[in-house]
């Protein structure tokens, strides 16, 4: 009986020092939060929905889900092709997707541990299962209010104060009634994604738990055509084949507005997936994270690729931590070269050149992503130099010096054309010329071009070329007699990288551009000078 | 006048060439603070699992320094712990280090999922300073023999060609033993030992266990009986008795393996250790036999040191054996048979004596069993006057019978 009594002790304890040594190797072979890698999560989309009250077309859905859907459904997450709709709830569809992945996990769980030499195949515990079970996510898209509305716009034509005529577009709502009519429908979007985490290990708890929602709203307009203009001819036939295509448009009016209405929608979608994107890759459970694995004299490598959607000029803020676990910034890095490596430790690094280093990066620093939608706003004061007087003759010794305002938005292509820090860039700038007659003259440029920039550290050199237009303002004329003109201009840009959302720069641009006086018949001189830009630039 | 003249541009000169001078000091450079490692796991026979800290100004030289932590804890504690061995091993110590990547394993670049080999830590400690924590495998072998190369230590081969290899032997324990698991056990732990080069006895191959038992008779003060027995019976020098628990919860299942080493003569613990690994999903192929196995490889591991170290003490000394005689004159052969064991052993110690049924030693004798049996064989007729036969002559245990 005694020694019965003993063996079960013996036994009991071997169990209770059994699971805390197990605890021990864990905790041996686990890395802590100063070398956290990001692993792969699978991400199950639930559906669309609408809130109580919303009316919107059932045809706009699709449209709003592939405008949405491409934002979140990201590399970085293995997709599981499971159909909700044959399942009568999401409990029902938990369930079902609980066994789904578990046929998975332990092939994915194998794929991502250490191979162990002893067993010639990779150690693949229940916690490794569980963790690929526990890093499953549900998100669905939940339209809260939508309006379509069709819209007008016209030119209405007033008399100033100095008794000019001056031209302003008005819009209002409402179905075309003019052939002067622009018409348009007008979406509004006011959407909600939202991510849970689901259940997979324990079906005794809930299936799934909120993780986070995003809400929100967007307008786009989509023009369609406009009435038929009355024939100029006022023949019985003109009046008649008139009539008859005015009675066709009028027809196809509902048609043209609702295809022009879930256009809008659509694109009100579109115009959200960008930011949505952003927001859901700064969720902690999203978001890309590794440790430097080398520190370079003018960058880093690390272990993440092609696999996580790795793309060029992705931004990581550099963090280290100290004895206590406090996190520190240190820095940013933008990636210059893709690897195929794998947090598992395949492959070739990525390599992420350092733009911020505000403490020697000496490897084994913590990368985290610092998602960005990768457009930059700027704005700045302007200062140009002509070498004659843009007001004045040809035959003027005069020179011209400006002022105004500008401002600039850049969009990064750098993955369009495989090209690190490649920018598509519009400015516009608006400049005081002084008095030309008894008003005051001003000069607007729109310009579109690309810009390219290369960074030493913090200190970013930019090159650009611009082309566009120039056109003439006098007083507040805005007859649509506007004088419009031709040119461009070739950028040296100097900025300093503060951090992702914010740089002061400088650009001197050497700017060609024919004068719109010209097309008057006067002598006047070339837009021939230097202008410089001195700003600050905001990035989304 | 032109004399303090030039003085005075003298010691201006002077000054400036003293002020100018680089001083090149040449610090001694200290000895490097290599901050203690811990043991993970047994990779296989030839490689360990050690998680070690490094300090340095950089990842790099934090890493390097950790890895030289590695093989010097390792040295120190656990291939050359003796204090002659660590002396010897600290003149050697840069040499060592200067083939580190022999030795050690550089952490593989994004540990998979943070399990195994890699970077595991990494904290700054000051402005100039960060730690490391890695887990790195060691080659023991290799660094083995590179210790017995320098003089540090003695090769475990040509101590063993001296004294050969222990015989061994493993059994299940009480509660393993009708354990569906017993056939999975016997095979992990015959390849764990041929693995090692280890002979291990086969306990199916005891024949005629029911009579040497009977003959025997109980094996007193021994923990586990019956595989002491055993052991005596096909001559092990130590025997294990390897006992295995299954912990279940809903799918998962992780094994604690508990193993216990004996010497077989006098059925001495001469050490225990316990390992469990992590629970894993019994449904996934393979994953049972993997859940046993490594607790048990760990186990193993951490216990055949113990059993290697204590047969290199007492191996030299000569092989020790069970003398039994059953039957005889009770007194007069304990007396004459301790004589004869007194004369051809180092160590005699008595363990069981019954009057006119058995007398039984513990003997360490310079003799093997074969010297031994025929040395007994001359020597007890003569001294008892009656003639003797063997029942059972095997490596550890000679036992007799007095006609």
């Amino acid at each position: 009986m005694i020694t019965r009594g003993i063996t079960a002790t013996v036994i009991a304890m071997c169990l209770i020092v059994g699971s805390v040594s197990a605890e021990d190797k864990i905790e041996k072979l686990s890395s802590d939060q100063t070398q956290a890698q990001y692993t792969r999560k699978s991400m199950t989309y639930v559906g669309i929905g609408i809130a109580s009250g919303v009316r919107i077309l059932p045809e706009a859905l699709p449209l709003v889900e592939q405008g949405i859907r491409p934002g979140i459904e990201l590399k970085r997450f293995d997709y599981n092709q499971v159909d909700i709709n044959a399942f009568g709830s999401i409990e029902a569809f938990v369930e079902a997707l609980r066994d789904y992945v578990k046929k998975r996990a332990s092939d994915r769980a194998a794929a991502e541990a250490e191979y162990e030499d002893r067993f010639k195949s990779a150690r693949v515990y229940a916690k490794d299962v569980d963790r690929i079970m526990s890093s499953a996510y549900l998100y669905d898209i939940r339209v809260n209010d939508h309006s379509v509305q069709p819209i007008i716009c016209y030119d209405e034509v007033r008399t100033n104060k100095q008794g000019k005529k001056v031209r302003k577009e008005i819009c209002r709502p409402g179905s075309p009634t003019s052939p002067k009519h622009r018409p348009k429908m007008e979406a509004k979007l006011d959407l909600s994604v939202t991510f849970y985490h689901a259940n997979l290990t324990d079906p005794n708890k809930k299936p799934y738990s909120l993780l986070k929602e995003l809400r929100k709203h967007n307008t786009d307009s989509v023009s369609y055509p406009g009435m038929p203009r009355r024939p100029k001819v006022s023949s019985p036939e003109a009046q008649r084949a008139y009539q008859a295509r005015l009675e066709e448009y009028r027809r196809n009016l509902p048609a043209m507005q609702r295809d022009a209405g879930l256009q809008a929608t659509g694109g009100a979608a579109r115009g959200l997936q960008a930011i949505i994107s952003k927001e859901m890759k700064q969720i902690p459970d999203f978001q890309l994270k590794t440790p430097v694995q080398t520190a370079l004299s003018d960058g880093v490598e690390f272990m993440l690729g092609q696999a996580e959607g790795l793309g060029l000029d992705d931004t990581y803020d550099v963090t280290e931590f100290d004895a206590a676990g406090t996190k520190s910034l240190i820095g940013y890095v933008k990636v210059r070269k893709i690897g195929d490596a794998t947090g598992s430790g395949g492959g070739t690094p990525s390599y992420a050149e350092k733009v911020k280093e505000k403490r020697d990066f000496v490897g084994g620093e913590q990368l985290y992503e610092h998602p960005m939608i990768g457009i930059n706003f700027g704005i700045h004061p302007v200062f140009e130099f002509t070498v004659k007087d843009i007001l004045k003759d040809s035959d003027t010794d005069e020179v011209g010096l400006y002022f105004g305002g500008g401002i600039h938005v850049d969009w990064d292509i750098a993955n369009m054309v495989h090209w690190p820090e490649f920018y598509l860039t519009l400015d516009g700038d608006f400049l005081y010329l002084g008095d030309y007659g008894t008003e005051s003259a001003f000069l607007t440029h729109w310009l579109l071009g690309a810009m390219k920039k290369f960074y030493i550290e913090s200190l970013v050199i930019a090159i650009g070329l611009r082309g566009g237009i120039d056109y003439f303002v006098v007083g507040d004329d805005d007859s649509g007699d506007t004088l419009i003109g031709g040119g461009a201009d070739l950028v040296l840009g100097l900025e300093y990288y503060v951090s992702p959302e914010f740089s002061a720069y400088l650009n001197l641009a050497g700017r060609f551009f024919t004068n719109p006086l010209s097309f008057t018949g006067a002598d006047a001189n070339f837009e021939m000078g230097a202008h410089a830009q001195l700003g600050i630039r905001l990035g989304v | 006048m032109r004399k303090a003249l030039v003085l005075v541009l003298a010691v201006v000169f002077a000054a400036t060439v003293v002020g100018c001078t680089t001083v090149v000091v040449k610090e001694d450079k200290g000895p490097e603070i290599l901050l203690p490692a811990k043991f993970v796991e047994s990779v296989d026979a030839n490689t360990v699992s050690l998680r070690c800290e490094g300090i340095g100004p950089d990842q790099n030289a934090a890493i390097l320094q950790a890895r030289k932590a590695c093989i010097d804890w390792y040295i120190t504690n656990k291939l050359a712990p003796k204090a002659s061995e660590r002396k010897s091993y600290e003149a050697v110590q840069q040499d060592i280090f200067a083939k580190l990547d022999r030795f050690v394993g550089h952490p593989p670049p994004g540990a998979r999922d943070g399990q195994g080999p890699g970077v595991k830590s990494r904290t700054r400690i000051s402005e100039d300073k960060i730690r490391v924590e890695i887990i790195v495998h060691v080659q023991k072998k290799l660094l083995q023999d590179e210790l017995v190369a320098m003089g540090v230590m003695q090769s475990t081969e040509d101590l063993m060609a001296a004294v050969g290899q222990p015989h061994l032997m493993a059994v299940p324990g009480k509660a393993s033993k009708s354990s569906k698991l017993r056939p999975i056990m016997e095979t992990l732990v015959m390849d764990y030992a041929t693995s090692q080069d280890l002979e291990m006895k086969d306990p199916k191959n005891a024949s005629d266990m029911d009579k040497f038992t009977t003959a025997l008779g109980e094996v007193k003060d021994a923990e586990e009986g019956e595989a002491a027995q055993l052991a005596l019976a096909l001559g092990a020098d130590v025997y294990f008795v390897y006992e295995a628990l299954k912990d279940k919860k809903g799918d998962t299942i992780n094994y604690s393996v508990r193993v216990k080493a004996f010497e077989t003569v006098t059925s001495t613990v001469l050490g225990a250790k316990e390992a469990s690994a992590p629970a894993r999903y019994d449904d996934v192929a393979g994953q049972e036999s993997k859940a046993l196995r490594e607790p048990l490889n760990d186990a193993m591991g951490k216990l055949m040191p113990e059993v290697m170290r204590w047969w290199k003490n007492t191996a030299p000394k000569g092989p020790r054996f069970r003398v039994q005689f059953n039957g005889g004159e009770g007194n007069k052969v304990k007396n004459e048979i301790y004589k004869l064991l007194k004369m051809n052993c180092s160590a005699v110690k008595m363990i069981t004596f019954v009057p006119g049924e058995k007398v039984a030693f513990e003997a360490q004798c310079k003799k093997d069993n074969m010297e031994m049996s025929m040395a007994l064989e001359e020597a007890v007729p003569a001294k008892l006057g009656t003639g003797m036969e063997w029942i059972t002559v095997t490596r550890s245990c000679l036992l007799g019978k007095i006609q």
